[in-house]
């Protein structure tokens, strides 16, 4: 997602399903130019994943360079309870 | 006559046999559905369109009767199961970059199969722009740092390169994957630039992952002036 900026970004959970949405490239254009070459992606675009086992109230997101990174922290296993014989 | 009858009665079996395959099928796939639910909620092809169109959010969520496959994901915690992880749009773009390439470096000397025993094809988008008192070249390179790229001038000849270092040697945690789909590798790509374009004052920019080049047009660019040449 080169030349977005943090505010283009649209990261959002609803229910299982985390969705990033956002816009390509376009904000960057001159008012008055002719494109001479072209092959950059004006686009809107869209993910969606369908989360497992994550913790949601503890992803992160970081955005640098025009890379967006999430972390999204496992669910720790719950530990096994022992029982002591009696 | 006698073999016609013969003919309509194979026919007629025939019929009866398919038809009876299909109910046969169709109850052993409903009982296979009925007794599992799928694993995972999935959200439909177009819910990942690379177009992104604005969809109402009904259509967004429901289940496909394609993709709503009763196998469990191939331990992928992130797996839409079935049909959803498969990006045609993703795969052609992927092929393009890699025929490009090849097709590039069959023209270039000495250039045998460069990047390609890696796998490597990443190959940033360009584009050029011709404003009033400026060209101005944008490169998409998202994820690399200014001082990786390299911006130069020789013979009139402008280069960018750089590389792209692919995550798993960054990052020291020895974490699996369970999707790689951006490319990594080095790359190259380089133009003339035009006669009116003042080199001297060019400028670069690294911005959010767009790479600006900014050539300054000369102001009283003096084009050549037309020579005839005798043909003796």
């Amino acid at each position: 997602m080169a030349g977005a900026t943090k505010e283009t970004i649209h990261t959002a959970i609803e229910g299982d399903t985390l969705e990033i949405t956002g816009r390509t490239a376009a904000q960057d254009l001159s008012k008055d130019y002719t494109p001479l070459y072209t092959e950059r992606q004006k686009l809107q675009y869209r993910r969606s994943f369908v989360l497992g086992a994550v913790q949601k109230d503890k992803i992160r997101a970081q955005y640098e360079n025009g890379l967006l990174r999430l972390t999204l922290p496992k669910v720790e296993k719950p530990k096994p309870k022992i029982i002591a014989i009696e | 006559m006698k073999t016609n009858r013969w003919l309509v009665a194979a026919v007629v079996i025939l019929g009866i046999a398919l038809a009876a395959e299909s109910i046969y099928l169709f109850r052993v796939r409903n009982a296979n559905a009925g007794d599992k639910e799928p694993p995972y909620r999935v959200t439909s092809p177009a819910a990942r369109s690379i177009y992104g169109g604005a969809l109402p959010a009904q259509t967004r969520s429901q289940s496909n009767p394609l993709t709503s496959r009763t196998f469990a994901p191939l331990n992928d915690p992130f797996s839409n199961s079935g049909f959803d992880s498969y990006d045609p749009f993703q795969e052609m773009d992927q092929i393009q970059q890699m025929m490009n390439r090849m097709f590039r470096d069959s023209f270039s000397r000495g250039a045998i199969g460069r990047g390609m025993a890696r796998q490597n094809f990443y190959e940033p988008a360009l584009d050029v722009e011709d404003t009033k008192t400026a060209y101005l070249i944008r490169l998409d390179l998202p994820g690399i740092d200014k001082d990786k790229i390299n911006v130069k001038i020789q013979n009139n000849l402008l280069t960018v390169s750089g590389e792209r270092k692919s995550e798993k040697e960054e990052t020291q945690e020895n974490g699996n994957f369970y999707r790689m789909e951006r490319n990594f590798g080095s790359f190259m790509r380089s133009f003339p630039i035009p006669a009116d374009a003042d080199s001297n004052a060019m400028t670069a920019e690294n911005k959010n992952g767009v790479l600006t080049i900014r050539l300054p047009k000369l102001k009283n660019a003096t084009t050549a002036p037309e020579k005839n040449i005798a043909v003796q």
